[in-house]
């Protein structure tokens, strides 16, 4: 399995114009990330060095790298000591972070929300919600990572478009590596194990991006994926069925080709519709997955130990040992050796042309990289108040926080109130743990998130 | 207005798409999720819900009756609409039913098995009306709470009810397809997945009997209930789309003006690849006179509908679909819109453009 870190230097050369005045900035061991990178300009690395870092980091500015410095075993840790929400989040285009050791954050370890032509490389992220988890971005590159312990998916690319999944090491998390609602995008040399689920490409109902399609999973080996599913049940990650190697719910043009895929108990692949979670319909998800194109692997072990609801129901249909079960009314699927794969439900599929290879695939990202929109105030409330406040706030129901509804309430007309709150919250309700400040996201974008809260947000 | 289980609609919609696969495992402590899943705080949560949502007492049979006429199809309104079907249960306790249905005819008591299947089919759509009342991704503590200690509720009113029926089971056909409603309603949420598929085996079964024995019954609900299931199933465990497909037309034709068989037909065309009938279909729905459905299911199944419209790429018909629905909610402000709100980073709301994306157009 060899390496394809030559693509990250595809990014470093969309980066026009500051990389001349480029500088970096060392973070000395423990001080305030967030300080530096409010200094930085675009083009600057923040070379962080390596300690304890109990904070969250918040990028908003372009073209930013920001990288933890490794002595051994000695990183620079971000600590979310299981009471701060997210490490790192950007909205920066062009944004590169690069090793930290992220650990016990309650929401998103490392978060990209509505940034372009990002970088997540050589970080090893532990425990949290999501581990790694792009949203809203085209063209990306997530490579060198080792993610563990996500309730949710230990990689989460969700509503993107063209982003690589390159030589990771995904485990013990609910689902090892996952495309949610994502357009073009490859997964390939990753090492995918002991998860819950091992590889799940997804359609989500009840999300802007309608579509998820032309992804390719390729020269990974996924073994060994049967843990029990621990997210909590009211999750729909508690809804992904234990004991499969790569799931497909709900995209179209998949390509699974050249994969190990061994030892998972209910079955290698999963080819299913969306409605099969149990979640609710969205009329505007096309929730059949088309076209799944399971091209030649290399099978062996899987559906020996059978679990779940999915077991029981391959069970029902009084088969065993299934290397594919396609459960769904997809059409224009195919198998390559159909003679070799046990498989079942695929009746109606065909055996795969070989044209339809996806083997000498390089990159799903753009050549040059994707255009970097400058975002208003309002746009940068919409997606920072998503990114960081959704964690723990709902709109009518207490979550972590109480509800959005009973602070609109509280502080109509008063954003001035709300913004001094968030910045320095103080212990109010007696059965509610501490909201953990939230000065680092600047003042400009506390104006914003406080004036989308109040006249905006709502039914 | 009077109700009757001929009625009954809306219930199933989602049933038969019930998940066939859902693990809920234990939980790690971790995630703000997995901490409020602590079997502690969830006791304390529902307990406090519990009280949350007691209904007034109400005494005796009419004040009980009237109190459930009045506010059984408040879909719009969980809360009112809770009270309403729980008092109509409460109802119940009082009203004898005779086992022997000769005995019923001679006794002059039709009527009080009439009234326990119509409270039964209100409970059935209550459990619709909360099922919807789940958010799309994450629910809060308080809300989820809540929802928990309704369905359970309901499904303590509706078993006491089956169980006063059971023994006409045999004889009345509406009392099976209400006991096969309930099987598959009761299990669309809160439900252990090995529980929800007994559940749709021994609904299935009652549903093949009910249609042998009289399929006009409750204008083909029986027809839609298994028409979806056979839909949904894949064939190596028992589905067959084309018969789902038959039956769905058949319940179509007894009842033409249910948006609800309208929703569930044109997506079975869809699954197909039949679109031209799909979209013949849509075209009817929006003929369908607005005011013979419920206020809430309508807004909804157009919504609904509208986005079918959009993926069959018919722009104009959803432009239709969303212009009776802002008529509907214009002049019936207290329906829900159902404008999902973002938790956990994601949500339905478009950070770009600030446009809900369930909207239609
Ligand atoms: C890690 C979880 C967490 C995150 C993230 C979070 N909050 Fe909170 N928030 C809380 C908790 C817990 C409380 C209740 C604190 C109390 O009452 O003592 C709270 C309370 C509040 C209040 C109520 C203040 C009052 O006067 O009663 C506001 C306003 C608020 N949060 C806004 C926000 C905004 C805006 C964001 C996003 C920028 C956010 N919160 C992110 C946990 C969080």
């Amino acid at each position: 399995m060899t390496t394809k870190l030559a693509l990250s230097s595809i990014l470093c050369t969309t980066i026009l114009g500051s990389a001349a005045y480029a500088a970096d900035i060392t973070v000395p061991s423990g001080d305030e990330i967030q300080k530096y990178v409010d200094q930085a300009q675009p083009g600057d690395t923040i070379l962080v060095e390596p300690g304890v870092y109990k904070q969250s980091v918040y990028i908003d500015k372009p073209n930013i790298t920001i990288r933890g410095l490794r002595d051994g075993d000695n990183w620079a840790v971000m600590d979310g000591e299981l009471i701060r929400n997210d490490g790192i989040i950007t909205s920066g285009h062009s944004s590169t972070i690069d090793g930290f050791f992220v650990k016990a954050y309650k929401g998103n370890g490392i978060m990209t929300q509505g940034a372009n032509n990002f970088t997540i490389s050589n970080n090893y992220v532990e425990g949290a919600f999501y581990g790694i988890f792009p949203q809203y971005g085209i063209n990306g590159l997530i490579t060198g990572n080792t993610v563990s312990g996500a309730e949710d998916a230990g990689v989460y690319v969700g509503m993107s478009d063209n982003v690589d999944v390159f030589e990771n090491i995904a485990f013990g998390n609910v689902m090892g590596l996952e495309f949610e609602n994502t357009r073009n995008g490859l997964m390939a040399n990753n090492h995918v194990y002991g998860n819950s689920a091992g590889i799940t490409l997804t359609l989500i109902p009840g999300l802007p991006v309608k579509d998820a399609n032309n992804l390719v999973i390729r020269d990974n080996l996924i073994e060994d994926n049967n843990i029990e599913n621990f997210a909590p049940a009211s999750s729909i990650a508690s809804q992904v069925p234990r004991g499969i190697g790569i799931g497909i719910v709900g995209p179209d043009k998949t390509t699974i080709e050249n994969n190990e895929i061994k030892n998972n108990g209910t079955a290698g692949i999963l080819v299913a519709d969306q409605t099969l979670f149990g979640m609710s319909t969205d009329p505007k998800n096309d929730p059949y997955s088309d076209e799944a194109i399971i091209m030649a692997n290399t099978f062996s072990g899987n559906g020996e130990d059978m679990t779940g609801i999915l077991g029981d129901l391959i069970k029902q249909a009084g088969a065993s040992g299934l290397d594919v079960v396609a459960l769904g009314k997809g059409r224009g699927s195919c198998l390559a050796n159909p003679d070799e794969v046990a498989s079942l439900g695929t009746d109606r599929w065909e055996t795969c042309d070989p044209s339809l290879s996806a083997a000498e695939m390089k990159t799903a990202m753009i050549p040059g990289g994707a255009e970097e929109p400058v975002y208003t105030a309002e746009q940068k409330g919409r997606l920072t108040y998503l990114a960081v406040c959704t964690g723990c706030h709902t709109y009518d129901s207490v979550l972590h926080g109480p509800s959005m509804q009973s602070i609109q309430a509280l502080y109509k007309d008063n954003a001035d109130g709300m913004i001094e709150y968030i910045s320095e919250p103080v212990r109010k309700r007696e059965d509610f743990p501490e909201m953990p400040p939230q000065a680092y996201l600047g003042e400009e974008n506390l104006n914003a998130i406080a004036d989308y809260i109040l006249n905006e947000l709502g039914g | 207005m009077s109700r009757s289980p001929r009625h009954l609609k809306g219930t199933l919609l989602s049933t038969a798409l019930t998940c066939l696969i859902s693990l809920p495992a234990f939980a790690q402590t971790g995630s703000v999720l997995s901490d409020l899943e602590n079997p502690e705080f969830l006791a304390k949560k529902r307990a406090e819900a519990a009280e949350f949502i007691k209904c007034d007492p109400i005494d005796g049979f009419d004040a009980r009756m009237a109190a459930y006429e009045a506010g059984a199809t408040a879909k719009w309104d969980r809360a009112s609409m809770g009270c309403a079907v729980q008092a109509g249960s409460q109802a119940l306790d009082e009203m004898s039913l005779p086992t022997n249905l000769i005995w019923a005819f001679v006794t002059f008591r039709v009527d009080n098995i009439e009234k326990h299947l119509e409270v039964l089919g209100a409970n059935l759509e209550y459990f619709d009306v909360l099922a919807n009342s789940y958010a799309d991704h994450y629910e809060g503590i308080e809300k989820s709470s809540e929802l928990y200690v309704r369905w359970q509720d309901t499904r303590a009113q509706s078993e006491a009810i089956l169980a006063k029926i059971d023994p006409i089971i045999p004889k009345v056909t509406e009392a099976r397809i209400l006991r096969a409603a309930y099987n598959l309603a009761s299990t669309v949420k809160e439900t252990p997945p090995e529980e929800a598929n007994a559940a749709m085996k021994s609904a299935i079964e009652d549903l093949e009997i009910a249609i042998a024995e009289k399929p006009e019954a409750l204008d083909g609900l029986s027809q839609l209930m298994l028409g979806q299931v056979l839909v949904a199933l894949p064939p190596f465990l028992g589905g067959d789309a084309l018969r789902g497909i038959e039956l769905l037309e058949q319940a179509n034709e007894l009842n033409p003006n249910d948006l609800t068989v309208h929703r569930a037909l044109v997506e079975a065309y869809m699954g197909e690849r039949e679109d031209e009938k799909a979209i013949a279909l849509l075209q009817a729905a929006l003929e369908v006179d607005p005011a013979l459905e419920n206020g809430q299911d309508y807004v909804d199944d157009t919504k609904h509908l509208g986005g079918l419209a959009l993926r069959l790429d018919q722009g104009d018909m959803a432009t239709q679909f969303n212009d009776k629905r802002n008529e509907r909610l214009a002049s019936n402000p207290e329906l829900l819109t159902r404008k999902a709100i973002a938790s956990f980073g994601h949500g339905e709301e478009n950070p770009f453009t600030g446009k809900d994306s369930s909207d239609l157009n």
